[in-house]
C-alpha cells in the first residue's frame, strides 16, 4: 500500500462518516474488525482496563442502530455535525496483503440547538490514529482502528457519534 | 461569608421537601454554593479514595474536598493522611500528579519540603530568615482533622467534631457491607479505569440522577431496547425486573439515598449469574446464608454529599462552582484470585464500559440531560415564573424499614428526597450534630 492508497482510503472513510454513513463506513471492515478507543492510557490491556470504546463489527452494528434507528437516541437530539481533518499519514508496514498505518485526525463536532447552556462553541477532539488493514479482492478492509484522543486521561463527555 | 449565608427559616421556604419540592434557585445561586461548601463540604465525611490506590508506604493520589484540593498519602507508618495541597508560605500546591509514590512533597516555587505525613522539614536559605520571620508560619500541611477508613473506603473531614463514620454512614453502611461481602476477600480493588468528565450543571444534579429509577425505561429507552434485541448475553445484562413496581428507593438519613430492586419480590437469579468457584469462595468466608443474601441484592447506593456506589464503580462528584461539575467514576474490581475471580472481573469491564461509560448506552444519556437540567434551571432568575423542581414520586406513601428509613416503591424519588432532607439539615446554622441523629427515625412524612 503506497502513501497514496493510504489516503485514499483514509480520506473516503473520514468523508462517510463525516456524512454519517455508517451502514457504508461498515463495508470498510473485516468480518473480525476490533475498534478501540482507550481511556486513560493508550497502552492498556481492552480487557482488564476501561476503554471509551473496544467493537467488534457486531457492537459496531450495535452502535450504528442506536446513533441512526433507535429513535430515542437523547445525546444525538439534535445530531452532531462533524468535520475531520486527517494528516500525518505514514504506511508503517506493508506487506503486500496487510498494511499498518498511523495518521493524526482533528474532529471538530457540534450540535445545534438552544436547549443546552454549552451551545456557543464546538467540541474538538485531536487524536493519534493506528490502522491495520487487510486486503481482500481489490479492496482494502480495516482489521483494526485505534483512536488516542490527546484528552483520553482528561475529561472525555459523552461520545455519541463515531470518531 | 456570614451574612450572604441563608437563614434558617430561608433555607426552610426554600426546601419544603416534605411536600416533594425544591426551589431551582439552589441549583444556579454562587451564594448558596460557597454556603454548601462551608456547611456540608467542610463539615461532614467526604469519600476520597480507597485504600488499594494507596496501598503501599509512600503512595499517594491526589482530589478534592469541595473545592480545597488534599493529598491522600500514605506515610512510612502505613498511616493515611489527608493533607491540604498547599504550601504554608505562599499557598502553591505541592503535589502535580494523580497518583505517585514519594517520602516527601515539595514545592517547586521556592523548595520548601514536606514529609509524607505533611511536616515541614526543609526551608530553601532558612539562614536568611531574621528572628521571627518564621513564627507564624505552621510547621506543616494543613490536614483534615478527621480520617476515617471503612473496609478500604477511606472517607475524610476537614471539621475536628461531628458523628463518627459509622454513625454517619447508619442504615447505608448495611449496603455497603453487602456491596463489600460480594468480594471473596470482603474489600474490593479501584482499578482498571477512571472516567473522567464533566458537565455544565450543579454538582446535586448529578448526585441526584445516581441512583434515580424513575427515568429508566425513558432516558435509557435504547438501553432498554438493546438489551431486548440482544439474546444470550450474560444474564448480568438483564437489569430490569418484569415488574417495575418492585423498584425501590430509600432514604437512608444524612442526606443517603438508595435505589434497589426489592430482593424478596424479584430476586436476581444469582446461581445462574456467577461461576460456582466464586460462590464457593464466598460460602468460605461468610456463609451460604449470607452468600445467598448478598448476590441476590440489585441496588444504587450514594451518601451525600460526593460519592455513589454502583456494581463495579464509584462515582465521585466534584463540584468547581455553582455550574460545573466534574465526576470520575472509578472501576472496581475483585481481587485478583485465578479461576475464581478472572472471568467475573472481565465480565466487569464489560459491563462498566457498555453501560456506564462515556459511549456507553446509560452514561452518554445521564451527560446529555445534566446540562439540559441546567439551562431548564436558569428560568428562575425571572421572579415572577414558576420556580419548582419536584420530587413528589412517593413522598406521601412511603413505609418505614426495621432502620426508620423511609422507603417508596414503584420508582419513587425518595432517593431523591433523600439529598433534600439531608441538605436541609446540614445547610442549617447547627449543622449534621445537632440535627441528624435521630432524624430518619423521628421523621414525619
Amino acid at each position: 500500500m503506497t502513501r497514496g492508497e493510504a489516503e485514499e482510503f483514509l480520506f473516503t472513510e473520514a468523508r462517510l462518516l463525516d456524512e454519517r454513513k455508517l451502514e457504508d463506513w461498515l463495508e470498510l471492515t473485516a468480518d473480525d474488525f476490533m475498534y478501540w478507543i482507550p481511556l486513560n492510557d493508550e497502552d492498556s490491556h481492552p480487557e482488564t482496563h476501561l476503554s471509551i470504546i473496544y467493537d467488534s463489527k457486531a457492537d459496531c452494528r450495535e452502535r450504528i442502530f442506536r446513533v441512526l434507528e433507535s429513535g430515542m437516541n437523547h445525546p444525538q437530539d439534535p445530531p452532531s455535525r462533524t468535520a475531520r481533518f486527517v494528516t500525518n499519514v505514514e504506511v508503517i508496514d506493508n506487506s503486500g496483503s496487510e498494511a499498518e498505518l498511523r495518521c493524526n485526525t482533528l474532529l471538530y463536532e457540534y450540535r445545534s440547538g438552544s436547549g443546552r447552556p454549552d451551545t456557543t462553541s464546538p467540541n474538538i477532539y485531536p487524536a493519534r490514529c493506528h490502522y491495520r488493514l487487510r486486503k481482500t479482492g481489490e479492496d482494502w478492509r480495516m482489521t483494526f482502528k485505534k483512536v488516542s484522543f490527546v484528552t483520553m486521561d482528561g475529561p472525555l463527555n459523552a461520545m455519541t457519534f463515531f470518531i | 461569608m456570614g451574612s450572604s449565608m441563608l437563614t434558617d427559616q430561608q433555607i426552610d421556604e426554600l426546601v419544603p421537601i416534605e411536600e416533594g419540592r425544591v426551589h431551582s434557585r439552589l441549583y444556579t445561586d454562587p451564594e448558596i454554593f460557597q454556603q454548601e461548601m462551608q456547611r456540608i463540604f467542610y463539615r461532614t465525611w467526604v469519600y476520597v479514595g480507597h485504600t488499594s490506590e494507596i496501598a503501599e508506604p509512600g503512595d499517594y493520589k491526589t482530589t478534592h474536598i469541595g473545592l480545597v484540593p488534599v493529598i491522600v498519602a500514605r506515610d512510612e507508618d502505613g498511616e493515611v493522611n489527608v493533607l491540604v495541597n498547599r504550601c504554608v508560605h505562599r499557598g502553591t500546591t505541592v503535589c502535580q500528579q494523580e497518583y505517585g509514590n514519594s517520602n516527601y512533597f515539595r514545592c517547586e516555587y521556592h523548595g520548601w519540603t514536606y514529609k509524607n505525613n505533611g511536616s515541614l522539614i526543609g526551608i530553601t536559605l532558612r539562614k536568611g530568615f531574621k528572628d521571627g520571620e518564621l513564627d507564624g508560619i505552621a510547621k506543616s500541611l494543613d490536614r483534615a482533622p478527621r480520617v476515617a477508613i471503612y473496609r478500604g473506603l477511606i472517607f475524610a473531614s476537614l471539621s475536628p467534631t461531628g458523628l463518627a463514620l459509622e454513625e454517619w454512614l447508619g442504615v447505608a453502611k448495611d449496603y455497603l457491607d453487602v456491596w463489600l461481602d460480594t468480594s471473596p476477600t470482603g474489600e474490593m480493588v479501584v482499578s482498571g479505569g477512571i472516567w473522567k468528565h464533566d458537565y455544565t450543571g450543579n454538582w446535586k444534579i448529578g448526585m441526584e440522577g445516581s441512583d434515580e429509577r424513575y427515568h429508566i425505561n425513558f432516558l435509557h429507552h435504547v438501553a432498554v431496547v438493546l438489551n431486548k434485541r440482544r439474546t444470550g448475553q450474560t444474564s448480568k445484562l438483564k437489569f430490569m425486573p418484569d415488574d417495575m413496581t418492585a423498584l425501590e428507593t430509600k432514604d437512608a438519613g444524612h442526606g443517603h439515598g438508595i435505589s434497589e430492586i426489592n430482593s424478596e419480590r424479584w430476586p436476581m437469579p444469582w446461581r445462574d449469574m456467577y461461576p460456582q468457584a466464586y460462590i464457593d469462595a464466598l460460602v468460605a468466608r461468610i456463609g451460604e446464608e449470607r452468600t445467598a443474601h448478598v448476590l441476590r441484592q440489585d441496588f444504587r447506593l450514594h451518601l451525600f454529599p460526593n460519592v455513589a456506589f454502583g456494581p463495579e464503580n464509584i462515582r465521585v462528584f466534584r463540584p468547581i462552582s455553582v455550574d460545573h461539575t466534574e465526576v470520575r467514576q472509578y472501576h472496581v474490581a475483585l481481587p485478583t484470585i485465578p479461576g475464581v475471580t478472572d472471568e467475573l472481573n472481565a465480565q466487569r469491564v464489560v459491563v462498566h464500559r457498555k453501560f456506564y461509560g462515556p459511549a456507553g448506552y446509560v452514561g452518554a444519556d445521564d451527560l446529555e440531560i445534566f446540562p439540559r437540567m441546567m439551562e431548564g434551571y436558569r428560568a428562575q432568575s425571572c421572579d415572577t415564573l414558576n420556580p419548582w423542581v419536584w420530587f413528589s414520586r412517593g413522598a406521601t406513601t412511603t413505609r418505614r424499614g426495621p432502620g426508620g428509613e423511609r422507603i417508596g416503591e414503584d420508582q419513587s424519588e425518595v432517593s431523591q428526597q433523600s439529598i433534600w432532607y439531608g441538605w436541609r439539615e446540614y445547610m442549617k446554622a447547627a449543622g449534621e450534630t445537632a440535627a441528624l441523629p435521630s432524624r430518619s427515625a423521628v421523621r414525619s412524612t
